[in-house]
Order: structure tokens, then sequence, then C-alpha cells
């Protein structure tokens, strides 16, 4: 019964670990060619549907290169500049910085990049991003969930609270801060409905998310 | 809100999975490593201290960076360092802000719309450069390099021998333009018509007297700091009095013992006036003179000299030089009496007096006014500058013939000497077709469409496809001029790359210095030196060094000095390095050239000169042509000479540089006179000036203590300290023509008409108006602008919301045409008439 139950809460995290991860892939980077193949697919059109958020599906049915450039410049228009330029980084839109840390490469960066490897995680030796982009903190979320979907599955229930204490504290202290804000920015400036998409669903799934995973005791609390 | 409900999460997170189940990455699990680290006792962070130098202005102060978990907090001035002795000034503090701007370009973006429109899309170093590379080899294989334009405006130390004398060199483009003659070309051509090297340096640690013509030495001189903490010294320490000229109430005019206004262009009548006075009271300097040309003669007795400057000068009276300037004939007279009594004395110039179509008339004229008196090279005095000399390893042996398109000193016949070409006028002439075309153009550290004037016809030029089908931008930031290229590829700011440097010290004792990265560089930006050595390998010609580092390392290990002190490892830790025994570089020019030397195979005396050269090392034909065509005639004479024979002895003497004068300190150019120009120093009027109508005014322009000129509008910290510059006008002035401070005033000229807020002020001279530099950015970002990189975005970073101004300037240079002065093709930047309006 109680393997059942754990089996259960592994499935649950890992759902939740897909979502961060599709995420975290979707902010981390241009869409290319795999990706695109996979965003078409008919089961992901219709869950997208099923939950209700805006998605013109058609957009990413045009010629396949002309429709990786369209994304590659609403993505370089919204997260690299030039162009409307909403950086992707917490210490840039993070609302509540201290004085000193009001700025790109800001304090809270450091303080980013110090959770992730206190975690036990170094950043690849090829990445070229800024420590604190929402690409990697949505990644970390990624793995805390895997990590925990795996506690549940070796029937290591505290391991398993362990990590889902560690993503309560990285949402409510990173992501629940800036993101949302964040993210409507995107909604209100991407030029495609993939973007905006990918805003709204970011937004709306860090509460939804938050509000699933409770307390810390590792009894997750049903989405209404 | 759209809510999440237990069943659609599901389907979304199966379907998640199925599309991107690891992320974006970035993250593997880490391996432990142990290390000894340092942690500030504050905020317990780990810190760095880390020897670097600074890019902000061609200063280039040595500096300490303080980096804390990777990040850098503080930039401080190299204690440890002779020129700049621990300080450094606001725009070096504000480097911090050159990193962390958060509009900076961090990844190579292609455009992807119409060139200017906005539209732009990431492409992978690998994508730009086999672009870059194949277009440029294509040129390269078709034996045309020189429509390979490369053009910059910063590139000192071995940014410019590595891109410059390695790379561009191998390619065999000469076409490569630089910025100095729309910043101190006139000046540099007047020292090398007069004693060969483009540099002075002011010994103020020395001196008795200073006197200023047009530099804000105070403010924004080329040496500012090491220059500038030395004249406060001497004014304060030792009492020294400073008088200084200019149209306006700079804040060196301010701290001068005395400002005196003078009309636009018109110093040169007043040096010339000074050197009468001087001469008439026979306060000139003997024992100078044998050192002096200033007769056709290259074996004049002083008396003959004396006699023929006496000559030369009886009309320029300081009656004559009150009317032109409006500086009274006796104070004139004073002044340059007291100049002459005060030896050592040290006369200083700057754009201010240069940059008019008469300036290197004026600053050959202040030469003269420092040769009659002495005050050349002397403690003191205005000494030849002193730099660090490094070796570095040059490259392939055998580089190709490069070839050049006749666009970089102007239309034929405008400029007499170009030695530092003519650069304002570089896209006029690619407009012009006549010259050939580049067809790919290039710049790096420069920025055409601001920097030089007639902005709106280098915006119609730069985004015309037929005239430059392919634009390329290495920057680290969306200006004004990046926004037309058709790549940009994203280089790091100034603390995350390698170089070894070699600025003028003050003290006349070299220093050798470096820049290391403080951090690394952001996001995917990528030093433009490196990238050039990726290029030559993607072309087939590798440099022989792989990065600038190695290039860094190999340079410290060939240095002597340097290598001794310790080579690299050495400069990494300590950043500067001078000889502790050498002693300050005085009189070089009274140094005897020893016999051998000029027993040496080539080396022949040209007897109209007085000049010992080689004319094997000036590649003449032979000696027989040499000797027929003689040394000033035969083409880079100058570069085989060897010394000057000046009463039968052979010194050093003033070592020529760029074109063929002799080793005197020629007051007297036979260049000048072979160009139909008077030989001697004189005055000729701003022509514009001659024909004014009432409600004209001259349009003068300045920096101010705070900016770079183009490049730190993006500073937060000292965009709010200055972000606004009214038009400043004289009360009289302004009463003339009813304007008080506040009104809005268009100002026009046959370039644009531009429209500003005024300044009413006392500090400037009547019939004037003066806008600084820095200002009316459009693009920049939002700290210089107000936009994001290129539009608004709605706040972000939160001290862009806590700007508390919204005016952001104008910008002088839309009203300003692109002209050259006649010998040394300086941008005429003081002398625009601009017609005056309330708006």
């Amino acid at each position: 019964m109680k393997e059942g139950r754990d089996h259960q809460l592994a499935a649950t995290a890992q759902q939740r670990g897909a979502i961060y991860g599709l995420l975290s892939r979707c902010y981390g980077g241009e869409v290319d060619g795999g990706l695109l193949e996979r965003l078409k697919d008919k089961g992901f059109s219709q869950a997208i549907s099923a939950a209700g958020f805006p998605f013109d599906r058609e957009e990413l049915h045009g010629p396949i290169e002309s429709v990786l450039e369209e994304l590659a410049v609403d993505y370089a228009w919204l997260f690299l500049g030039p162009g409307v330029h909403i950086s992707p980084h917490e210490s840039v839109q993070r609302p509540d910085a201290e004085e000193d840390g009001r700025q790109f490469w800001g304090t809270v960066t450091g303080q980013v990049k110090q959770d992730i490897e206190n975690s036990g995680f170094v950043y690849d030796n090829a990445f070229s991003g800024i420590p604190d982009h929402i690409g990697v903190e949505l990644e970390f979320m990624h793995h805390l969930c895997m990590a925990e979907a795996e506690a549940w599955q070796n029937l290591d229930p505290a391991k398993a609270r362990e990590s889902v204490c560690h993503q309560k504290r990285f949402l409510e202290e990173h992501l629940l801060i800036w993101v949302p804000s964040f993210c409507e920015k995107v909604v209100r400036r991407a030029q495609m409905s993939f973007y905006r998409f990918i805003a709204h669903l970011t937004r709306d799934f860090i509460f939804s998310d938050h509000k699933m995973i409770g307390s810390c005791d590792g009894r997750q609390t049903q989405a209404a | 809100m759209i809510k999440i409900n237990r069943r659609n999460f599901f389907k979304l997170g199966a379907a998640a999975a199925a599309v991107a189940t690891t992320g974006a990455g970035v993250l593997k699990a880490a391996e432990v490593k142990e290390g000894g680290k340092d942690f500030s006792p504050e905020t317990g962070a780990e810190r760095k201290a880390i020897p670097t130098a600074c890019w902000s202005c061609v200063t280039r102060d040595a500096m300490v960076g303080f980096v804390e978990d990777g990040r850098l907090v503080k930039l401080e001035g190299h204690p440890e360092s002779i020129r700049g002795r621990g300080k450094i000034c606001s725009k070096g503090q504000a480097g911090v802000n050159q990193l962390y701007d958060p509009d900076r370009v961090l990844y190579p973006m292609r455009r992807v719309g119409a060139r200017g429109e906005g539209k732009w899309k990431r492409v992978s170093w690998d994508e730009a450069l086999t672009e870059l590379a194949d277009r440029l080899k294509k040129l390269k294989d078709e034996g045309h390099p020189e429509k390979f334009m490369f053009h910059y405006g910063r590139m000192k130390g071995s940014s410019s021998k590595i891109i410059k004398s390695v790379f561009l060199e191998n390619y065999g483009t000469g076409t490569v333009g630089n910025h100095t003659s729309i910043c101190e070309g006139g000046k540099w051509v007047a020292q090398e018509l007069t004693w060969g090297k483009h540099y002075d340096n002011w010994d103020f640690e020395n001196t008795h007297y200073v006197l200023n013509f047009g530099s804000n030495v105070l403010e924004a001189h080329t040496n500012s700091i090491p220059c500038g903490q030395r004249l406060v010294d001497a004014m304060v320490d030792r009492g020294v009095k400073m008088v200084t000229f200019d149209v306006r109430l700079s804040n060196t005019a301010t701290r001068s013992t005395e400002w005196v206004p003078i009309k636009p262009g018109t110093d040169g009548a007043v040096v010339l006036a000074m050197c009468r006075e001087i001469m008439a009271a026979d306060l000139y300097d003997p024992e100078f003179l044998p050192f002096v040309k200033a007769t056709a003669a290259a074996d004049a007795t002083v008396e003959e000299k004396v006699a023929a400057l006496k000559r030369h000068l009886d009309g320029y009276t300081p009656k004559w030089a009150e009317k032109i300037s409006g500086v009274p004939a006796e104070k004139i007279k004073a002044i340059a009496l007291e100049f002459a009594r005060n030896k050592p004395a040290c006369v200083i110039s700057y754009r201010g007096a240069v940059a008019h179509y008469n300036g290197v008339e004026t600053e050959r004229a202040v030469q003269m006014l420092a040769a009659i008196t002495g005050n050349i090279d002397n403690p003191g005095g205005r000494c030849k500058a002193v730099a660090a000399h490094w070796k570095y390893p040059k490259g392939p042996k055998n580089k190709p013939k490069k070839k050049k398109l006749p666009i970089l000193d102007g239309f034929k016949g405008d400029i007499a000497y170009p030695n530092h070409h003519a650069n304002h006028q570089v896209l006029k002439m690619i407009k012009d077709g006549q010259a050939g075309r580049p067809e790919v153009y290039m710049w790096y550290c420069y920025t055409p469409v601001y920097a030089n004037g007639d902005v709106q016809e280098n915006i119609d030029i730069l985004k015309d496809e037929k005239l430059l089908p392919f634009t390329v931008s290495a920057n680290a930031y969306y200006d004004e001029s990046a926004a037309l290229a058709d790549l940009i590829l994203p280089n790091p700011s100034y603390l995350e790359w390698w170089d070894w440097e070699d600025m003028v010290s003050p003290t006349q004792v070299a220093e050798y210095y470096i820049r290391q990265p403080l951090v690394k560089p952001l996001g995917e930006c990528r030093d433009l030196k490196d990238v050039v050595c990726d290029l030559a390998e993607r072309m087939g010609f590798p440099l022989g060094f792989k990065s600038a580092e190695e290039f860094v390392k190999m340079s410290c290990e060939m240095t002597p000095g340097v290598r001794e002190a310790g080579g690299f490892e050495y400069m990494k830790k300590h950043g500067v390095w001078h000889d502790p025994k050498a002693t300050p570089a005085f009189y070089t020019y009274k140094k005897e050239v020893k016999p051998e030397k000029l027993k040496k195979d080539g080396v022949i005396l040209d007897e109209a000169t007085g000049v010992y050269w080689n004319w094997k090392k000036a590649h003449a034909e032979s000696e027989t042509a040499a000797r027929e065509t003689g040394y000033t005639k035969t083409k880079n004479a100058y570069k085989g000479y060897v010394g000057q024979l000046i009463d039968g002895k052979v010194y050093k003497g003033f070592k020529p540089d760029k074109v063929n004068k002799s080793g005197f300190l020629e007051l007297y150019s036979t260049l000048l006179e072979m160009k139909q120009f008077n030989p001697l120093p004189t005055y000729f009027p701003v022509p514009e000036h001659e024909k004014m109508g009432t409600d004209d005014l001259i349009l003068t322009t300045y920096k101010v203590a705070v900016h770079i000129h183009s490049r730190s509008g993006n500073c937060k910290w000292l965009s709010e300290i200055y972000h606004e510059n009214p038009a400043m006008i004289n009360s009289r002035t302004a009463a003339r023509l009813g304007i008080k401070t506040g009104d809005k005033i268009k100002l026009k000229s046959p370039s644009g008409e531009i429209v500003t807020k005024v300044q009413v002020v006392e500090g400037l001279v009547p019939g004037v108006v003066a806008i600084s530099h820095h200002c009316g950015h459009w693009q920049y970002g939002r700290y210089a602008s107000g936009k994001q990189s290129p539009q608004n975005g709605g706040g972000d970073e939160r001290d862009s919301r806590l700007m508390w101004w919204d005016s952001h300037g104008v910008h002088p240079n839309w009203i300003i045409s692109n002209r050259p002065d006649p010998i040394g093709g300086q941008q005429c930047w003081m002398d625009t008439v601009v017609n005056v309006t309330k708006a």
C-alpha cells in the first residue's frame, strides 16, 4: 500500500520535473528542429489545449526553417537584446534586491550559484550564461524533482522530503519572487504566441506547484 | 489566471516529459576540489585583489580589481604604479558598470530584417566566423584584401600589435582606419613636423610655471590622472602659477591662477605675439637654438636664427593679436615675459587650441614658444614622451605586400600631411566611390555614426547596402553604429581581457603594465584579439599564438627587464613593473651619435639638411638615387634617420617619425614650404568665422570629467552625475538674442539642426555657444538613452527604475560637419558656425 503511494509520489515528482525541464529548455536557448518537432506533437498540443492555455498551434506548422527563424528572432528580441530585452536573470528582475544587488550579476547571482553548487551541482564548463538565468533556476528545480522521484522510488521518504523542502525553499526564495512579474513582461512583449504561452505556463505552473508541494513534510497537497 | 488541476497537470507533465526532460542541460554533478581561499571579513564572500589596467580613456591607468565570489565589486588605482600612484578617476571606478551593463551584447547576433530595422537572431561563434572568414578569404584569394576595411577607435598596446601589426598585416589589407583625426591628429602632425614624435609629456613635477592653451588637463586629458595629480601637487605644494587660455571657464580654468578668455580659433595669434615679445626682449635661450631650425639653411648660426625669427614675428604684435583674439595686448605681453622669465616653464595645449582649421599652425606656434625659451625636453618643460617598449611575437615572417583603398586620407589635395589619416572623411569617400569601396567594413571600439560629425549622413551611408555590402561591429554594447551592422561580434568589456600596456609616463621613466581579466567573459563574449587568431587559422595563416593571453605571456618573457623580474607570472601577480635604476629621460636630443654608427653600410650625409641617414634602411632604390633625390624628397627616408649634424657634431637630435623632417626641432619646415604653406608658424583665420551673420554663434564642444567621449553613457554612476548638456551662452550674447536660462533654442548649421535648452553663464566668451559631448544617445542601452536596446522594455534592472532623470541631453555632432584642417586633417570640431533662434 505504502509502496504504491510512494510510486505515485515518484510519478508526480517526475511529471513536475518534466514540466520544469521543458520550461528550462525553452528559456535556456532557441527552439531547434528536434524540439520543434516534439512541440508540434499532437499529444503535447492536446495537453496544452486541455489546460486552456492560449496558444496558436498553427504558428509552429509553417516551413521548418522559417518557423525556427521566427522563433529565434523572438527569442533574441525578448531575452538576448538587441530588442525589447527582458533580461532573464534574477538579479536584474528581482524586485526586492538589496542595495548592492540591483544589477546584472548582482549579489543574488552569487547566492543562486552558491545554492546550486551547495546542492552538489556544478555549472557545465560549456555553459556561457549567467548563473541566475531563468533557464538554470528552472533546470535546478527539474533536478530537485528528479531527485525526489528517485528517493520515492528507492523507498527513502526522508530523502524525498528533504528534496521537497529544498524545492519549496528555492521556489519561495527565488522563483516565486521574480518569475511571475518577469513572465507578465514576456506575455506583454512577445511577438509570437509560443513565448506568450511559455510565459503563461511558467507563471501559472510555479504558483500551482508551490501549492501542490505544500508543507515540507512530503504530504503533497492535491491541486484543486 | 488559468488553474492547473490534477487532471491537466498529469497530461501536461506527461507531454512535457515527451518533449524535453532534462532542461537546458547546464548543471551536472559536482566534483569536490581542495584549495586555499581568502574571504572578505565583512561579507564572508571569497575575495581576490587582481592587478589590471583601465581602458575607459586612453590614459589606461594601472588599477586593482576586487572580486568576491566571481563578481567584481570595486576598482581602485594601483598603489605601485609610478604613473597613477594609486589613483584612478570616476570613469575608471565606473568600469564596474561597463562590466555589468544589463544591455550588453553577450552573443553573436546576425541581422534578420533590413539593416537598421532592429531584428536580430543569435548565431553561434562558428556560424559568425565561418561567414566572416569566407567573405574575407574570398577577397584575399581574389587579390583584393584591401576591400576588407577595419576601422578602430581605441586600439593600443598589445591590442594594436595583435590585430593591426600581426593579423591585418598578414591578411594583407592596409585599409585600416583609426580615429585620431577626430581626436588629436592635428596636434600630432604639428609635433611630427617640429620635433618628430607625436606625443608630448608635461613635467609638472619640476616646472615653475604652466601656460595652458585649450587643454582641460584636470578633467579630460589624454594622460589625465598621472598628469593632473602632479599639476595639482605643483600648484598646491610649490605655488606654481598656471595661466589658462580657454573659450570656456572649464574646471581646469577655475583651478588655474588665472583664466584668460579667448575667442575660438585665435590661440595661434596670441602665441605668436608672445613669441614676438620674448624674442624682442631677447629672452630666448641661446643654448637651445643650435638645435632649432629657423631658416632654410641647415648651418645657420644662432644669430642668423634669432634674426630670422625676429623678422618673421615682427608683424605679430600684441595689439594685432588683441584685435583677433579679444585678449588685451598688455596681458599678452605680461604673460609672455613672465613665462620666459620663469624657467623651467611648461607650455601645454590640446583640442581647445588645436581642433580648428588653423590648429596645426597653432600647435607649431606653441612648439615655437617652448623652443625659443629652451623649455623642450628639459626637467619642468615640454618633453618627448617616454613609454614602455615591449618586445612581442611578430607573427609569420613572410607577410604579403599589403594593399589599401585610398579612402583613409581624405579627398585628393585637401590635406598636406594626413599622417594619422582623416577618418571623418572615410564614409564620405565611400559614398563618393571614386577611390573604391570596401566590401566588408568592420569596426572595433569605434562608433562611426556617433563619434563623427554629420551624423545623419553617417547613418545614411552605413544603412546603404549598395555602398557597404557587409558590415561587422565588434562591440560589447549595442550602440548607434552596432544598430546598423549586419553582424555583431560580442566583445567583452576591458575587465575581461588580456593586454600589455605602454601609456606614457609623466616621470619620464617607462612603466610596463598589463591588463588581465578580473572575471571570465560574460555570456559568449570573446576578445577580438582571440577572435582574429581564430580567423587567421580559418583562413590558413596561423599567427603563431592562439590567444591574447599567450601573446602577452610571450611578450613578458621576451621583454628585457620584465623577463628578469619574473616575466608573465610576476606581471600577473604585480601588474606593473619599471626599472628601479632608470633615470628620467631628459635632453635625449643632446646625445651624440657614436662614430661607428655613421660608418655603417648605407649611411650617407644629406648636405642640404645635415641629416645622416641610411638609404638602405629607408629602402631607397640605390645610393645614387638617394643622393640625387635627397633625404627630404626620398619616400620614407625618415625610416633611415641616424643623426643630425650640428656645428660639426652629430647628435641624435629630434628623430623624425612619419615625415622626412631633419633632426632639428623644425620651426622652419621645408616640408610645409613644399606644400605652399609658410615654413615658419603663422596665423590664418578660420574661414567661416570671417563671414558670420548677426544671429550666428560659434559652436564649441568640450568633455567633462565624468564621461568618456562616446562610450560611457551606459555607466549608470556616471550618467546619474552627468546626463544633460544644455547649450551654454554668455549673458551678453543671450541678452542680445533675447534668450534666458531654460529657454529652448534651435541651432542650425549646413549639416542639420538641433533643439536644446539654454543655460546662460558668465564663464564663456560672448558670441559662442558651448555644448559638451557625451549626451544625446539614441541607443547604448537604458542609462545612456533611456531606452533598452533598442526598445523600451518596461523596467528590468532595479536601478533603471530609480533613474530620477528623463532627459538625456543632446548630441552636437548632428550639426557639426566633417571637415579637415588643411595641414594635418584634424576634424575641425570647434569651428562650426550656427544660427541660433528661439525654438
